[in-house]
């Protein structure tokens, strides 16, 4: 049975993972948003706009209480600069909503709660 | 048991009341038929996503409403971007279908563009709504 300083003491050691194994978990679901955004994005875009799915990235950035990811076109790539017109639609060709990425979040999302929620019982 | 399938035709229905209330030139899926530099709403609706919203499965359901706002300037778009989220918004707890509208969720879209190919240029701005709903 934890003291309190025993319990203090395995808060502390929780503390100095937490960061890393966060880190991990957000990178690990970014990784799959990417993998299935490329691939619904094979399954949607019209030939003239496949090559844009090569062109999907994602940066984390580790703030002091935050870790983000995120995830998109990289339109240095000039096949990826019409990204926007593929997940959104509209332009002058009022053209459809394709939602690739945001299909790939929505996937995501009970895997990433779930990987979080075993993480979170792992550390304490 | 068979969970029951809902229809995604009702709640077109309720968007397009709900447009219309607004007094916004808007069409499902294409331009509407309006006059040279009027504003207008392109909207889509998905046929919604079967969800597990309780232990009794597969009983949630929801759907994603994209509007597409259009003007021939900035202030123009920012005008039917309100006119469309006041609908949106007024759908909230509405029965439709044997359900109700939760309040709808907003998702983060891309900011205002312009396509210069079009003569004269347009502008435009999506935006994305995703509509919940639980049994009536």
């Amino acid at each position: 049975m934890d003291t309190p300083e025993t319990l203090a003491a395995a808060l502390v050691a929780s503390a100095a993972k937490v960061i890393v194994e966060t880190r991990a978990v957000v990178q690990k679901g970014a990784l799959n948003i990417k993998t299935q955004a490329k691939a619904n994005v094979a399954q949607s875009a019209p030939v003239s706009g496949r090559a844009a799915s090569q062109y999907i990235n994602y940066d984390t950035t580790i703030g002091r209480t935050t870790i983000d990811a995120e995830i998109g076109y990289d339109k240095d790539h000039k096949a990826a600069r019409l990204g926007n017109l593929l997940e959104f639609g509209g332009g002058g060709d009022h053209s459809p909503p394709h939602r690739d990425l945001g299909r790939a979040l929505e996937s995501e999302a009970p895997r990433y709660e779930n990987a979080m929620a075993l993480m979170a019982e792992k550390l304490l | 048991m068979t969970a029951p399938v809902v229809d995604a035709q009702p709640f077109a229905d309720a968007i397009k009341a709900a447009l219309d209330a607004q007094g916004i030139a808007h069409a499902e899926g294409r331009k509407p038929t309006v006059g040279a530099g009027l504003p207008y709403i392109v909207w889509w609706l998905d046929a919604g996503t079967v969800e597990d919203r309780s232990l009794r499965s597969r009983d949630g359901f929801s759907l994603v409403l994209v509007l597409q706002c259009y003007g021939l300037s900035v202030d123009a778009v920012r005008f039917v971007v309100r006119k469309g989220r006041s609908a949106v918004l007024g759908l909230s707890h509405a029965a439709v279908g044997g359900r109700v509208l939760m309040v709808p969720e907003h998702s983060p879209g891309p900011p205002v563009s312009r396509d210069d190919d079009a003569d004269p240029p347009i502008w435009w701005q999506s935006d994305e709504w995703r509509l919940r709903t639980s049994p009536a």
